[in-house]
């Protein structure tokens, strides 16, 4: 029976970010690393060092869950400095790079619109509490009782 | 050096900053200074007084019930769920808030037309009120991993406890007002 050169099942290793040349040549067989000779093993060395991909250092990340009940979502905002020598891979095809684009902006829209009433919110009470006062006879209740009277509900 | 030869995955530029250090050792300090069964129980006993004040409000700002139903639910959700359903618990905390500031809504409690005679307080205390409802939702979405870690309970047991804290507080709170 053929046997795996690998000593360790590399799955249960850990993140693979983490892992050095030495980590994945330890894992080897001890009778087929003792086989390489000292110029083999180096360029092996060199090959896995550059097989291995690098994270560059982020300004920002945040990383968070969103359980909505009916299904669990994951959000990721990387913000970094653009070392990339190549572009990013688009999706292939038009039909699903629009409706990902409309699906993007429907996202961002209601973030916004969550970030906006925070904000919202924040200054009028911080305004209110200050005792400053824009309007001296209208206060933000009875501007909804104009926008009601409006739309007639 | 190769390249890689060192661990590659760099830590975050918040994690390098000098609060969460401050804040990390902050934690270690604690965690040697006191026991877990008693972090665990001081946690629940926080719990049961921060949610006993959330139903005294809800009963004091006299909501109609489908606001202490969806309540409820979010509460539940936050037991099941934990931190990941602190983003939908917020949204809906500062929706009821942000009603509660055009509507100018204040507790019949002590002066109702506060808003209107005082307007700094009404909204200092509007204010405050809002920064304790997300100190509650983070509290709560923390309290599953917390407490099955610092008492070392199933996480199932945990689970129906703090479900019945929970609902035992805000009733308990709401009974204080009327009573």
């Amino acid at each position: 029976m053929k046997t795996s050169p690998l000593t360790k099942d590399v799955s249960s290793q850990p993140h693979y970010l983490d892992k050095t040349p030495a980590h994945y040549l330890a894992s080897l067989a001890p009778e087929m690393r003792s086989s390489f000779t000292a110029p083999q093993l180096e360029a092996m060395t060199q090959l896995l060092a550059a097989a291995i991909p690098e994270s560059t250092p982020k300004l920002l990340n945040l990383k968070f869950s969103v359980d909505l009940l009916i299904s669990r979502f994951y959000v990721v905002l990387l913000v970094g400095k653009d070392r990339r020598r190549q572009g990013l891979r688009s999706l292939p095809e038009p039909l699903v790079r629009i409706a990902n684009l409309i699906a993007a902006m429907i996202v961002l829209a209601v973030l916004n619109l969550l970030i906006s009433i925070v904000i919202f919110l924040f200054a009028y009470l911080v305004k209110s509490a200050l005792g400053i006062d824009f309007f001296t006879s209208l206060h933000l209740v009875d501007v909804w009782n104009i926008i009601r009277k409006l739309f007639s509900w | 050096m190769l390249k890689g030869a060192g661990p590659a995955r760099t830590m975050t530029a918040i994690q390098h900053s000098g609060v969460y250090q401050m804040i990390a050792q902050t934690a270690k300090f604690i965690n040697r200074l006191i026991s877990p069964d008693l972090l665990g129980w001081g946690y629940l006993s926080i719990l049961l007084l921060s949610y006993t004040l959330v139903g005294w409000m809800l009963a004091a700002f006299q909501v109609p019930w489908w606001i202490w139903l969806v309540t409820f639910a979010v509460t539940l959700h936050l037991i099941r769920s934990g931190p990941a359903a602190i983003a939908l618990a917020s949204t809906w905390v500062t929706g009821v808030m942000f009603v509660a500031a055009v509507m100018k809504a204040w507790t019949p409690l002590g002066n109702s037309r506060l808003p209107y005679s005082n307007a700094q307080l009404w909204a200092l205390g509007l204010l405050g009120i809002w920064i304790g409802a997300i100190g509650c939702v983070v509290l709560l979405a923390g309290a599953p991993q917390f407490v099955t870690r610092a008492l070392g309970r199933p996480g199932k047991h945990v689970a129906y406890a703090l479900v019945l804290l929970v609902v035992a507080a805000m009733a308990g709170g709401r009974l204080v007002y009327w009573r």
